[in-house]
């Protein structure tokens, strides 16, 4: 439930950074200088009060608020009794502060509010400045008097130990302290890092982290027009955790080294990571970027980037009920070739095994060598929703067909090898399937522009009559495509037919900067995921009342909500690409601005 | 009421009980009888029990035979997504939520009475479908004649697979199915003949499983002469169960189970005790429901003889604690606890059943049982009466721990609890940091902890 909470709360910062596409202004002055030069994660907010503004008069974020507040698990702990007292608590502060709290908070940090994290002293300070000094003593007054007073009726000690240092206020409790000058506050958790800060903020230093190298080269890069930034010293964790299990070269997960590898490459050797949250024409886009030399990609990993970082994903494909694409390049055969480079022992080993029992299947072809080696780096991971057929049974838990696409380089070779391997997995699984009592596959060729197709179709049980609850196996029959030098291996063969008629071939789009290639990019529609739900709603319900004892109508709700919160979403992409100087990795979701969440 | 385990008069002990003053019929008895016949009883339940005779209750469970149609259709909905997955592992999820919701506590309790009895494992049958399609055999059959149900299951394809017998050819009978048919099903051991066996098997010869369905294979069947208890014909493998279902000792066989069941653990199983019980089945033609009728509302099933005198069963420690407070949790989990225990539903041990009584309780499930609880009473999803258990408390008038810890002693435990173990109980519960309902959930983990609330 928990996890549910958490990701229908972060919907919800979502759909309120969006709302500052209204609202975003300029970035105001730079308070890392004032940070010590050790901190290792530094983030700030340059215009906060748009945030706060952003959210109150965005009706999207109202409705998305009320959506939120049906789910079971937020209606029960919005009336349980802590929420009811943080609500009086609020009403009081408010009534003493004789303003709202948005609006509280928004004269507290409207010039900017910083955060940094220092592991050489364990600190973590907050800086934030205020409109003016009068506002920001307002309020840290009515808030220490309203504490004290309540600590008083309750026969407690104070709080707050107040004391002055240099210019400066400073309020100290038993773990945590505040300090405010003129019309800056400072929080923290140790005064060591408090009073560096403070002598920082009143001397108006220019020693701290803004002086810092890596600092320095990755605030060089910022755009203008960021809403909010972050920065983490990567040389200096590494130097805070020298963990040699970490920054080892050997992965034991061959599956890892496909996802992640070059990612951790990157990692091994790049000064810093900078990360940007910007506004975009409907959405919003999160920016991650590190320091990167494309050219001096270590040959190892050249199955991720390519030989010297050239190595592009083709354009993602788009196929009705598209659900998802992930294109990407990776060359599985200069992966499997470098094995014992990237692997330890045991992987090794496990791949060694499997390719002398996948070459047997192509008929003692090398499995690394000639088969892999046949095939583009090019590749492609199409998930869409799929259609079923009346007369046929239809599934009762409905899954989305699952194709693999990539390009042959030899296609009057490779194609035979594959057409025939997929053949002899279709009669092992008849074979392990009747053993097992599971229904049968028939297999069906037909001739596409450009190439064949290989099919298969579920066969139903004798006596079996139109079913709208069949078994979870009717979702899949496995297809096998070749159009031209396309081969598209699928689990069902409406996806199948639909990629081989879709394009002609892997094509490389350029990059929006046309310096940039991409290495992976993502493509999600919600539209069709949305669907997806509704399609399994019953099942959905049934896990949820399992799962969370909820009764049928707390489940409906439930489900419903998810439902109503996804569709305030319209798509989302992430793409992974390297620039001359950077790896970037950049996801924008797109706010579903044509329909209320409520339709 | 008589004592003494060897001299108990079977005229009093199978006649109706009968309280001479309604004081003599307390919520103690009422609770007892729903803990055996169910699986425990909420407050508005006790109440409504005090209102009517031991008698009235024992015929509204047996008559009771048909779950409510809000449950049923919820129950079908989540059978339908469990049967989706194809996968037996989530129909234990499936039951126990019937049995929370079920308006028919006693049907519930035989369905899992003949369960065990005629225990078949998803472990080997693997088959979703089959294994809830047995369940809803033996739900069918829970309260109705025996002698149907042991037909029923008799071509039942998960029992066929289960005891090898999928595929039974003449040349090569297949002697599994016959022998538990006669050793744990129908007769119980020494009731019968290897040679019983081995013909009773040739009855069963072309009896198969094709497409997950029973099927009669009559070029397999052997159409010769057999001889069976002294019986001689070409008999069928329908006619040979009849065979078997004729013996008397079958009456004996069944009636001890039940009383096991539903009485006590230990100490009844005379013959002096069984035998008018085993006379009035035969005499009905075997209908379990009028058995029943008599045993549930005996002078024997309200007596000390029988209170406190079964250690209760992993399923009856969890759903009966869930079920006194109308709990929800997560299914899932309970599950995986109660597999824990030797109790997963669905997946019995062995062709025997779980064998119960004192075999549920050793130092490890001990500990186990006191870890689930504390566990699930610790979860979110865990909550009683829709919300949190001091609401629940709340809403039935208990507003202080002491209140609270008398209330669920009273409503949980079939023995009383002594002085100073209630005292120590009390004062543990006061100590605990934390909120109300966080010390409430306290206490009810450390009663369902009690040595005392593990007999039923």
């Amino acid at each position: 439930m928990q996890t549910f909470a958490q990701t229908t709360f972060y919907s919800g910062m979502l759909a309120a950074l969006f709302s500052l596409g209204i609202y975003a202004e300029a970035p105001a002055g730079d308070a890392a200088r004032y940070f010590p030069a050790t901190t290792i994660i530094y983030a700030e907010i340059d215009q906060p009060v748009d945030l706060i503004k952003g959210a109150q008069q965005n009706p999207q974020i109202s409705q998305l608020l009320d959506e939120l507040k049906t789910i079971p698990a937020i209606k029960k702990s919005m009336e349980g009794k802590d929420f009811q007292k943080f609500q009086f608590a609020l009403k009081v502060v408010e009534a003493k502060l004789g303003q709202k709290w948005p609006e509280a908070l928004a004269a507290l940090t409207h010039h900017g509010i910083s955060i940094g994290v220092d592991p050489v002293s364990n600190g973590v300070g907050l800086l934030m400045q205020a409109e003016d000094a009068e506002a920001l003593n307002n309020i840290t007054n009515s808030l220490v008097e309203l504490i004290e007073g309540d600590a008083k009726s309750k026969g407690q000690e104070p709080h707050f130990e107040q004391v002055e240092y240099r210019e400066a206020k400073v309020f100290k409790a038993s773990d945590f302290g505040f300090a405010t000058w003129n019309n800056w506050i400072l929080i923290g958790n140790k005064s060591d890092v408090g009073r560096s800060m403070l002598d920082a903020l009143i001397d108006d230093s220019n020693t701290g982290l803004s002086s810092t190298e890596n600092f320095r080269n990755a605030s060089n890069a910022k755009t203008g027009d960021a809403i909010a930034w972050l920065f983490i010293d990567i040389d200096a964790a590494r130097a805070a955790n020298p963990d040699e299990n970490i920054y080892s070269n050997k992965a034991d997960d061959p599956g890892g080294e496909f996802l992640l590898g070059g990612l951790y490459s990157a990692f091994h050797e790049t000064p810093y990571l900078t990360g940007e949250l910007q506004t975009v024409d409907s959405g919003l886009k999160l920016k991650l970027s590190v320091p990167f030399d494309r050219s001096s990609i270590s040959e190892e990993r050249n199955h991720y980037f390519g030989p010297e970082g050239t190595g592009s994903a083709s354009s993602p494909i788009y196929v009705p009920g598209h659900l998802l694409t992930i294109s990407f390049y990776r060359d599985l055969s200069q992966m499997f070739q470098r094995a014992g480079d990237l692997f330890d022992e045991k992987a090794n080993d496990d791949l060694a095994k499997a390719d002398v029992g996948l070459s047997t299947l192509f008929s003692g072809r090398n499995f690394a060598d000639e088969v892999l080696s046949g095939i583009s780096p090019q590749m492609q991971f199409v998930i869409a929703r799929q259609t079923f057929a009346e007369d046929k049974p239809i599934p009762s838990i409905k899954l989305p067909g699952f194709a693999l696409v990539t390009e042959l380089k030899d296609p009057k070779v490779s194609r035979k090898e594959f057409r025939r391997n997929f053949i002899n997995a279709i009669g092992f699984f008849n074979i392990v399937g009747a053993m097992n009592g599971q229904p049968q596959l028939e297999i069906d060729f037909e001739s596409i522009e450009g190439g064949e197709l290989v099919t298969t179709n579920m066969v139903p049980e004798v006596d079996q009559k139109p079913d709208t609850e069949a078994r979870i196996n009717y979702n899949f029959s496995p297809s096998i495509a070749f159009s031209d030098n396309l081969m598209i291996i699928s689990t069902t063969s409406e996806l199948a037919e639909a990629v081989a008629s879709s394009k002609e071939s892997l094509s490389v789009e350029p990059a929006e900067d046309t310096e940039d290639i991409r290495n992976t990019a993502m493509l999600l529609s919600v539209k069709e995921l949305v669907r997806l739900v509704l399609d399994n709603r019953e099942h959905l319900i049934s896990q949820n009342m399992l799962k969370e004892g909820h009764t049928q109508e707390e489940a409906e709700t439930e489900i419903d909500s998810l439902v109503k919160i996804v569709r305030l979403f319209k798509r989302s992409k992430a793409v992974l690409s390297t620039s001359e100087t950077t790896l970037d990795f950049t996801l924008e979701v797109e706010i579903n601005a044509d329909k209320s969440p409520r339709e | 009421m008589k004592s003494g385990q060897t001299n108990i008069d079977p005229d009093w002990a199978w006649s109706a009980f009968q309280p001479e003053q309604p004081e003599d019929w307390t919520q103690r008895q009422v609770a007892h009888f729903y803990r055996r016949c169910g699986f425990a009883a909420n407050p508005e339940m006790l109440q409504s029990g005090l209102q009517k005779s031991p008698l009235q209750l024992a015929s509204e469970q047996i008559s009771n035979r048909q779950e409510s149609s809000q449950v049923e259709q919820v129950s079908a909905s989540l059978a339908r997504s469990v049967l989706a997955t194809a996968d037996a592992k989530n129909l234990p999820a499936w039951w126990t939520h019937r049995l929370l919701n079920t308006s028919a506590p006693l049907l519930e309790k035989m369905t899992l009475f003949w369960h065990g009895h005629f225990a078949t494992g998803a472990e080997k049958v693997k088959d979703a479908q089959l294994m809830f399609d047995q369940n809803q055999i033996l739900r069918e059959h829970a309260l109705g004649n025996f002698g149907s149900l042991v037909h029923a299951i008799s071509q039942d394809p998960a029992m066929l697979i289960y005891l090898d017998s999928a595929s039974n050819r003449k040349v090569h009978p297949n002697e599994n199915f016959a022998r538990e048919i006669m050793e744990l099903f129908v007769l119980g051991e020494g009731n019968y003949s290897e040679k019983d066996i081995r013909e009773l098997a040739r009855c069963f010869t072309g009896w198969e499983i094709r497409r997950d369905q029973f099927y009669f294979n009559r070029f397999q069947h052997d159409f010769d002469e057999k001889i069976i208890f002294n019986d001689t014909g070409t008999f069928t493998g329908e006619q040979g169960v009849d065979l078997v279902l004729e013996q008397p000792a079958g009456a004996e066989f069944v009636v001890g189970k039940l009383m096991q069941f539903f009485i006590a653990d230990e100490g009844l199983q005379h013959p002096e005790l069984i035998q008018p019980l085993a006379s009035q089945f035969r005499d009905s033609g075997l209908e379990t429901g009028a058995l029943l009728e008599t045993m549930l509302s005996s002078n024997l099933f309200y007596s000390d003889y029988a209170m406190g005198r079964k250690i209760r069963s992993p399923v009856d420690f969890a759903i009966g604690l869930l079920n006194a407070f109308e709990g929800t949790t997560n299914l899932l989990e309970l599950n995986r606890g109660l597999d824990e225990l030797g109790q997963r539903l669905f997946y019995p041990p062995n062709v025997k059943g779980w064998e119960g009584g004192r075999n549920w309780i050793n130092s490890s499930t001990l500990l186990a049982r006191a870890n689930l609880m504390q566990s699930l009473l610790v979860r979110d999803e865990t909550r009683f009466g829709g919300g949190s258990l001091s609401q629940y408390c709340k809403t039935h008038g208990v507003t202080s721990l002491q209140e609270a810890i008398d209330w669920f002693v009273e409503i949980l435990l079939a023995v009383p609890l002594s002085e100073p173990k209630h005292s120590e109980l009390v004062q543990r519960c006061e100590h605990g940091s934390g909120s109300f309902e966080n010390n409430l959930r306290r206490g009810l983990g450390l009663i369902v902890s009690l040595p005392e609330y593990q007999l039923a």
